[in-house]
């Protein structure tokens, strides 16, 4: 067993923020804490991380209580921070060491995660040559290039950069970067994606996948739908402090069926949707997204469409979305 | 929270990381290079300053009177015999063959008549000395010449009883005497120096202001800019707010002790510089006037109960410090989070200078137990030997508990308190705070 919440409980004065929360990560994967705006997600996360007390709850990292003593942690934290008027290189050798690496570990780590996040210029100003010795060092045969370009480097070195220098997503690198720089066994991301411009989304995506394949276990909490749902096994829906939906995502939606119906034909079939009482959620031209009550119904469509002689050039039937389940769950609340 | 190893690991970390941050912050390197070349300047300025500014003394080294008329009425013969040191080497002294109501028609402008003889209605010797009414010499050395005339005139007194040389030396050795009031001489009874005491305590309640002031602003800055940063949460994963918050309050106490170190040790580099090349006998004798050079007489003993009494004062105020930062989280606040640890300190002060005016043992005592008020009074009175080494020993006691306290009501203030984003807390809802009720893991 790897992380188990149990009835977890905070509260603001008589305010329940939130509410007798229990949930478990059985192996590795990604776990997905996903709610409305002030749900709890954020402080869910804060009291997993012990930094909120809870009135209540237990959080057990592999049978004993989770602290920094007992589980080796990496936090990517909804709200963003470095120190803005120090090195960069500075922050992240503290933050190395705080962690328990040694300057030398440390220093290899970063250069690693530097090259993967795609900010050694930042990091190593000397970057020209850097990038240089990088490619020598591949190379074997030229042992002397590789010491001059070394020699070079080291007289090219420039004054590291400091935080404040750097753009919103390269900060975010960053601090991605010291998250993982102890290559935790528990990572938690709070809103990882926020913020990003559609490459850094992706690389931020490949990096998790690979963690993913370490087998580290992951919590994530995004309000992107379509970017958890590419890497969740399973999650919880809090909606107002409670948890509204629990589970294996997989068996989540299987359990509301194909209930999606995308269909696209050559002439207009209104006439047949409304005798057939499905629910017509949107129409472009003659594509038709549907929901409806099960597969019988859709296949009933389909029968009286070509029984018709009605061409189908698409009939696609599938379960909701997580971004619709989410809808579903959260909205059900607020509408109530 | 406890102060046991978990919640204090990775402490040096910090502590190294936040003093080297404070070494490299621009700011305090601009203001650190302008101090140092203030205080190394400072001795050959004021040394500069004080030689011109200083009135010329004029020494008198010799006696203007050329010629001394003695008419000696008495059994005593006056001799003399005047080394070439002594100011009267050369003054002519004759014997006259005139009486006090004609000498000033027989002598000159630079010359004296001395009358000595028998007073028979005081039954006591006379001296009397005389000179013209317009005179080349100044009043001074009529007066001198009154003194030498009657220690000539004591000598041959003595001489005509036979009286050894050491015998003499004892009876003309000179004395002075002093006059003092009844309470004044009961103080000095006890031991106490009133001036000596004002400077101790002016140099000691100055040392702890300034370590205070300046450590308790840069404290709170350090944690609002930690808190306006957001870093924070990320810092959390890695250590207890504990190991923070005493890492950052140590820092910032080590990098203000040793900022006044080497404001220190440049003014003394300079002293010693400039005392080769200039006349710094000015600043020397100032520093004795002010009763420094007695203070720095007091004795080990007494340094090192200053020293450990300073100890406890600073980090008393650092932590205070710490607790006003952690309820603040942003710079808006600073200024009212500082006001609020400098009010108190004052008070401490304002209420020990009090202290000299209760002139009894319990409330000797009674300040040096007081918290905030015995940081300022407690190694004074003991120094002063107001207090017994007991009473110090409680009165340290006494603030080490109240540090360990404030050092975990800090600590849990700032676990409470490092996410939350809003207007200053009050003290009354820190006490509340700290109190809740917490579960951990």
């Amino acid at each position: 067993m790897g992380l188990v919440v149990k009835n977890l409980l905070k509260k603001y004065g008589d305010k329940v923020v939130v509410d007798n929360l229990s949930f478990e990560m059985r192996q590795p994967g990604v776990y997905a804490l996903l709610g409305t705006n002030g749900a709890g997600k954020t402080t869910t996360i804060r009291m997993i991380l012990g930094m909120l007390s809870r009135n209540q709850g237990e959080i057990l990292w592999k049978g004993s209580p989770l602290s920094t003593a007992t589980c080796n942690v990496g936090y990517l934290s909804e709200e963003r921070g470095l120190y803005p008027k120090y090195e960069l290189m500075d922050q992240l050798l503290y933050f190395a060491t705080l962690r328990g690496l040694s300057k030398s570990e440390a220093k290899s780590r970063i250069m690693t995660l530097a090259k993967r996040l795609e900010v050694e210029e930042y990091l190593y100003p000397g970057s020209v040559t850097f990038a240089k010795l990088s490619t020598l060092q591949g190379d074997n045969s030229s042992r002397g290039s590789i010491l001059g370009a070394r020699r070079s480097f080291s007289r090219n070195k420039v004054k590291n950069m400091r935080a404040d220098q750097l753009s919103k997503g390269n900060q975010q690198k960053i601090q991605l970067m010291i998250s993982l720089i102890s290559e935790p066994e528990l990572l938690v991301l709070d809103e990882p994606f926020g913020g990003l411009d559609p490459v850094n989304v992706d690389l931020f995506k490949s990096i998790i996948r690979e963690e993913i394949a370490k087998e580290k276990y992951i919590i994530m909490s995004s309000h992107q739908m379509a970017a958890v749902e590419e890497f969740c096994t399973d999650i919880t829906i809090l909606d107002r402090s409670k948890a509204v939906l629990q589970g294996n995502l997989n068996e989540i939606k299987k359990s509301y069926g194909r209930v999606n119906l995308t269909l696209k034909t050559e002439s207009d079939i209104t006439e047949y949707i409304q005798r057939s009482e499905m629910n017509l959620l949107s129409k472009k031209e003659n594509e038709y997204h549907l929901k409806i009550s099960g597969e019988e119904q859709a296949n009933r469509l389909l029968a009286d469409l070509i029984s018709d002689g009605v061409t189908v050039i698409t009939f696609l039937l599938r379960e909701p979305s997580l971004h619709e389940i989410f809808v579903e769950k959260a909205g059900e609340n607020h509408e109530s | 929270m406890s102060l046991n190893r978990e919640n204090l690991r990775s402490t040096g970390k910090v502590i190294h990381f936040t003093f080297q941050r404070l070494l490299k912050n621009k700011a305090n390197i601009i203001l650190s290079v302008i101090l140092i070349v203030a205080a190394l300047v400072s001795i050959p300025i004021v040394s500069i300053i004080m030689k011109d500014s200083s009135p010329e003394v004029i020494v008198p080294s010799d006696i203007a009177i050329s010629g001394v008329w003695i008419n000696n009425q008495t059994e005593y013969p006056i001799s003399h015999n005047f080394e070439s040191e002594s100011p009267w080497y050369g003054v002519e002294f004759h014997i006259a063959d005139f009486g006090a109501g004609e000498y000033d028609q027989r002598i000159n402008r630079d010359e004296a008549f001395v009358d000595i003889y028998f007073d028979s209605a005081q039954q006591t010797y006379a001296i009397k000395v005389y000179a013209l009414s317009e005179t080349l010499f100044a009043p001074s050395d009529l007066v001198s010449l009154s003194y030498l005339m009657q220690d000539l005139f004591e000598r041959s007194r003595l001489e005509s009883h036979n009286v050894s040389d050491e015998q003499m030396a004892e009876a003309l050795m000179g004395y002075y005497t002093n006059t003092m009031t009844e309470k004044t001489f009961l103080d000095k009874d006890g031991g106490r120096d009133t001036e000596l005491r004002f400077v101790v305590q002016y140099v000691y309640s100055i040392a702890i202001l300034i370590l205070g002031l300046f450590s308790t602003a840069y404290i709170i800055r350090a944690i609002i800019e930690e808190k306006g940063s957001n870093i924070v949460e990320l810092l959390m994963v890695s250590v207890k707010p504990l190991a923070v918050i005493t890492g950052k309050i140590i820092a910032v106490m080590l990098y203000i002790f040793a900022f006044f170190m080497v404001l220190i040790a440049s003014i003394v580099i300079s002293w010693f510089i400039s005392s080769s090349f200039l006349d710094t006998s000015g600043i020397s004798s100032m520093i004795n006037d002010i009763g420094i050079s007695s203070a720095m007489s007091l004795g080990p003993e007494s340094a090192f109960v200053l020293l450990v009494s300073l100890l406890l004062a600073y980090l008393m105020i650092a932590i205070m410090g710490g607790i006003s930062g952690s309820a603040c989280s942003s710079m808006e606040d600073m200024e009212s989070a500082q006001l609020s640890v400098v009010f108190i300190i004052l008070v401490g002060y304002i209420l020990s200078s009090l202290a000299p005016f209760f002139d009894s043992t319990p409330a000797s005592v009674l300040f040096a137990i007081i918290p905030i008020i015995s940081m300022f009074t407690a190694p004074i009175s003991y120094v002063f030997g107001d207090i017994s080494s007991g009473v110090l020993l409680l009165s340290w006691a006494f603030q080490t508990l109240i540090i360990i306290y404030l050092s975990l009501f800090c600590s849990r203030v700032y676990s409470e308190l490092f996410i939350y984003k809003g207007n200053r807390i009050k003290f009354i809802e820190l006490v509340s705070l700290s109190r809740r009720k917490k579960v951990d893991g």
